[in-house]
This record gives structure tokens, sequence and C-alpha cells, in this order.
């Protein structure tokens, strides 16, 4: 390896030393892990990982003032130290990426080393808290004296380091609670992960689930071939009064029913009861002679109804796709009258410093859901990791556009 | 509109392949340019056409998002190009605008195949499109990286391609970090929080951190271009096995990436 690397004498020395080291902070990860079981980086929670926040980034500063030219800040700044650092993360995220990860394990020598819950583990939280370290001495070491050809560099390196030291502090203080809503109950409580209640400053009824659904598309099967036909125009949407051409076939909708069951002789009947379907009543001039009839969407409680139009092809109606999950919620908070939102898959709630997600809800029942669960979240940290996250966005755009500086290596 | 859509496609891959040829013609790149964009032009077209028939943006769909696909690849494979005058990236752009085409008319179904709601985002289109980019300047880094290999192997030459690589790889580490952080920002909307260790997550770090050390090291240990060529190509590896290894692992089995319904 040595040779492969035709490293000189003192950076071999170099990365032995930083070698040496995290193989240190690995067993002495493993020896306070199996101590102390219950030692996580969540147990850290506020105050006190703002205490530590800023404790940890002033001794930072001050040690690199002061000892800028001592050899352990030298080292840290090396670069021997970051390679290495970030071999040993990556080392970590691949077992992280081949261990499945469970809350207990069977495989005792994983319980050993904390691998079947890699993120909670102390060796794994040591090889972070060297990265973050190095990674903070070397911004440092190219913020002061600053200078203006650093500042991509700056961007990308402070941006990371930011964004990981406010998520991991943060990790204990974010809070992901879910709220089971039975219809037109006020619910002021939440449940965490370990099922313990918390109460809210605000509460919850759900008035309505709603699971809405874009119109059914109608479609010609090939009955021989077994398979929709491919053709830009098969597939149209079933609403009352398209028309579409398909091969000779003029397809009209005369009818579409969101809502319906089918009733004697194949005619569907609009009803909103649980098990309804889409239907459309369709008429298909074919060469001149007419075929009309109702045609259904599969669904749990209902089969498929089609309409034949030859030998070969018959008109089929698809089930209907989600368009949006939403509940709309009366929102109670002590400012006032209650307040009527809706809260959608991909449109979070903001109430009171809590982010509220649309989750779950009985998909057995599908729309006609009896209950909705949502997600609450509260991430005080956020807005420290995204301006980091920000950062890094810009720091990208800059390698982008700068590429590699080829004067830079010392060929 | 959709059934306007073959003549668009036509015209576009025929520009498109046109202008592919031009760029690489000596005496002939300044044309290639403005019919290129003669393309984009006329997918923009379509895409505003079918917003004003639709009264709602294209993007509902699965063939709807491709669309974009189509109208964006061309365009940043334009800039990158003015800027760094990569003909191949170019070329790769518009043959990718054209498979986006291709797919989109060979399965029309997909016209009106709906988003699931989690991925109705305006995220969507660009997560993918940096990755797109990203995975391309990486897979072009990972054969100068082969070639390096077969250079010290079999010819028992000196390794002379690397350099050819950096950019390469900056760009595309660039456009990593940009898919990465998206993702991020989507899922936080989507799914509550920015970083879950979903499996797809995880590998997409594995990646990204295989990068970052290859940069690192590469920098800094100018000399080491057998071990350069050796990361550069396993890095490579790792992106795969993010890419599509994941679906066979069983660790990658709960990820939300997998839209099995």
């Amino acid at each position: 390896m040595s040779n492969l690397l035709n490293l000189s004498p003192k950076q071999l020395y170099n990365y032995k030393v930083a070698l040496v080291v995290h193989i240190a902070l690995l067993l002495l990860g493993v020896i306070l892990q199996n101590l102390f079981p219950r030692l996580t980086l969540t147990a850290i929670k506020y105050p006190f990982n703002v205490y530590f926040g800023l404790g940890y980034f002033n001794l930072l500063l001050i040690s690199f003032l002061l000892f800028r030219k001592s050899k352990v800040v030298v080292w840290f700044c090396s670069i021997p130290a970051s390679i290495v650092s970030i071999l040993f993360v990556l080392f970590y995220t691949i077992l992280l990426g081949f261990i499945p990860q469970t809350e207990v394990s069977n495989n005792k020598v994983y319980t050993f080393l904390g691998l079947h819950q890699i993120t909670q583990s102390i060796p794994f939280l040591l090889v972070m808290f060297f990265f973050l370290t190095a990674l903070g001495f070397v911004t440092l070491k190219r913020t002061i004296p600053f200078k203006k050809s650093n500042i991509g560099f700056l961007m990308n390196h402070f941006g990371l380091w930011l964004a990981l030291l406010a998520g991991g502090l943060g990790s204990s203080d974010l809070q992901r609670l879910k709220m089971y809503l039975p219809y037109s109950e006020v619910v002021f409580t939440a449940q965490n992960q370990n099922d313990e209640t918390i109460e809210l400053p605000f509460a919850f009824e759900l008035q309505k689930f709603k699971m809405e659904v874009f119109p059914s598309n109608i479609a010609l099967f090939d009955k021989q071939k077994g398979e929709f036909i491919p053709s830009a125009d098969n597939f149209f949407e079933a609403k009352t009064g398209n028309h579409q051409k398909i091969l000779n076939f003029n397809i009209q909708v005369t009818q579409y029913l969101p809502e319906a069951f089918k009733g004697e002789d194949n005619v569907y009947l609009t009803s909103n009861e649980i098990g309804s379907t889409t239907a459309s009543y369709v008429k298909v001039i074919i060469d001149g002679a007419i075929k009309e009839g109702w045609i259904g969407a599969k669904n749990k409680y209902q089969n498929v109804q089609t309409l034949d139009l030859n030998n070969q092809y018959a008109l089929a109606l698809l089930p209907p796709e989600p368009k949006r999950f939403a509940s709309e919620l009366k929102v109670y908070t002590d400012n006032g009258d209650p307040e009527i939102m809706e809260v959608d898959v991909n449109h979070p709630l903001s109430i009171k410093g809590w982010e509220v997600y649309q989750f779950s809800y009985n998909d057995k029942l599908g729309k006609w859901s009896n209950y909705s669960i949502v997600e609450i979240v509260k991430d005080p940290w956020l807005p420290i990791v995204y301006f980091g996250l920000f950062l890094m966005i810009l720091g990208a755009f800059y390698l982008i556009w700068k590429g590699k500086d080829q004067k830079i290596i010392k060929q | 509109m959709w059934d306007q859509f073959i003549y668009i496609s036509i015209i576009c891959v025929l520009l498109w392949t046109l202008s592919s040829g031009l760029y690489l013609t000596k005496g002939y790149k300044k044309y290639a340019s403005s019919i290129t964009i003669i393309g984009v032009l006329g997918m923009a077209y379509f895409i505003i056409s079918l917003w004003m028939e639709l009264d709602r943006p294209p993007l509902r769909t699965l063939g709807e998002t491709r669309l974009w696909y189509s109208l964006f690849m061309p365009i940043i494979g334009l800039i990158a190009y003015y800027r760094w005058r990569y003909a191949w990236i170019i070329i790769y752009s518009l043959i990718m605008g054209i498979v986006f085409l291709m797919i989109n008319v060979m399965h029309p179904e997909n016209y009106q195949k709906a988003l699931m709601p989690a991925l109705q985002s305006p995220w969507f289109v660009p997560h993918v499109i940096v990755y797109i980019f990203s995975y391309a300047l990486l897979g072009g880094s990972a054969l100068i990286g082969l070639k390096g290999i077969f250079q010290k192997y079999v010819q028992h030459k000196e390794i002379n391609v690397l350099y050819m690589a950096d950019n390469y790889v900056y760009i595309g580490f660039g456009f990593l970090s940009l898919g990465l952080i998206f993702g991020g920002l989507w899922a936080k909307e989507a799914w509550g929080h920015y970083w879950t260790w979903d499996p797809k997550e995880t590998w997409a770090l594995i990646t990204w951190l295989a990068y970052l050390g290859y940069i690192h090291i590469r920098h800094y240990l100018p000399k080491q271009k057998t071990f350069h060529t050796l990361v550069l190509s396993g890095s490579f590896i790792l992106l795969l096995i993010c890419w599509f290894g994941l679906n066979y692992m069983s660790s990658g089995l709960n990820s939300v990436h997998t839209y099995s319904n």
C-alpha cells in the first residue's frame, strides 16, 4: 500500500498517526458504548446542546487562534487527518448501507459494536466528531486570514460543518409525533416513537379526510394481444362530453359517474357508499354503426365492466389514480376562534412552531377512511441546517462553474 | 395537444441529431448551437401550448415530467458547453433529451399516468436533472480512470489522462451535491425530515463521500496516479450500486425510492 501510495516517510508517519487515532477512537467508542449503553447523542437535549455547540465552537476558535502553530492543531489541519477522516466516515456509511438497521439485533457482534444502530452508536459518533473537528480547523485555517480566492472553499466546508453540527446537535430536539384523528373528536395530544403521550399547544378536530382522485381514463383494450393499444390518443379522461377518435372508433363519453355501483343489467347508478367506483356511459361510432353501454373501473369491491367493440377490441375504464390525500382540520389555538385548515401530502401546515404533515389513513376503507393520522414535526435547529445547506448549494454552483484549478496541482 | 407530440418529437430528434453531428465537425460548430436552440424552442412551444390547453402546469403525469427533462437537458448542456467546451457533454445532453422524447413516444400511456401525491413536487424535475448530469460527468471520469488503469497495467506507460477527469469530477460532484441537497429539501416537504437514513439516501451519501475522498486524495497527493485511477473507478462502482444495485439489496427494500405500487 505504501508503495502504491508512493509517500514520503514524513507523510507516511502522519497517515499512520491519523489511522492510529481513528482506531483508538473506535475502541474507545466500543468500550464506552458497552459500559454506558444508554449514552447517545440524543441524550444531550436543549439547552445543553446549545451550550455544547457554543462551547465546542469557542474551543475550536480559541485553540486555533492561540495554538495555531502547535503540533495538535497543525495535525488536525493536515491533509492526512482530513483524508483518513473522510475514509472512516465513508467506511461507516458503507456499513450502514449494507447492514439492515434495527432497534435490537440477535447478532451479538453487531450489538457489541453497535452496528445494528450505527447512527446512534458511540464509535460512529466519535468518527463523526473527529470529521467535524478536522473540518472545523481546516475551515478556520482558510478563514483567518481571509482571502477572496477561498470563498468557494469556505462555502463548501463551512456549510457542511454548520449543517452537520446543527443537524447532529439538533437531533435530540427534533420531535416527530403522530396524531391519531378520528372524526369529530378534538385531539390535543400526540404520541412519540416510544408511545408516550405529549400534550400540544393546539388541538385538531378532523372535519373530513379527503382522498381525491383524477377522473378515470378510458382506454382501448386489444383482447387478442391482451394489452392496451399503444397509441398517442389512447388513454383519455372519461369526463362527460369528452370525445376521442382511437383507430376507427369515435368514442363519446355521454356520462361520467365518479362514484357509482353496478345495478341490474349492468347499469351503473350514482352512490357514494363504501366500495363505489367510477363508471362511464359511452357511445362508440364504428363505421356508421353505434355501440353504446356502461363501462366501470375495477376496485376491491366491484369487478371491471368493459364494452366489447368487435372481436378484437374492447373499451375499458381504468381505476382512477390518486390526486391528493388531505385532511380538513378544525384548528384550535389559544389565539381566538378555531380555524379550518387543510393539510396535504407535500404541503405541510405550520402551526405554533410545528410542521403538520398528512401521514396516513385507514387504507382498508380508502377515501371512506374513518380517521386520519397526521405527523407533527418540530425541529428548532432547521434554520441553521438550512443555512448550511444554502451555503453548500452556492458552493456546488461554484464548483460547477470553476471546475478544478489546474494550477494548484503540484505535479 | 398530445396528438401533435409525434411531430415535435420528430423535429427535435432530427435537429438534435444534426447538431450533435455538427458539434463533432470542424468549422460547423457555430451552427450546431443555433440548431439545438431551434429544437429547444420547439419543445418550449409544445410545453406552453400543453400548459394552456390543460390550464395547469404539465407536471402531473410521468409523461409530462419527461417533457421538462427534454427541455432542460439541452439548455443545461448548452450552458455547460459554452462554459467548458466539452462537445461530448452537449451531445450527451441532446441524446438524453432524445431518449426522454422517445420514451414518451413509445409509452403513450405515461401521458395520463398520474404521479402519486408524494411525487407531485416542484423538486421532482430539478432533483432528477442534476443527477442525470452528475452521473454523466462522473461516468465520463470513470472511463478516464479505466484508461489510466489500461495505460499503467497493459501499456506499462505513465498515466497521463487524469487531468482530463479533474473537471468532470469537480463539476459532477457539484451536481451530485445539488442532487443530494435538493432531495433533502424535497424530503422535508413530503416526509417531514430532510434526512432519515433511507437506504437510497445512505447510498447517495456513500457515493458523495467516495468522490469527496477522491477530490482530496487527488488534490493533496498529486503523485499517486495509480491510486487515483483505482479510487476513481471504485467510486463509480459505488455510484452504480446506488443507482441500480439498491433494488436488489435486502437493506434497500424499504426505501421510499422503490415505487412498487
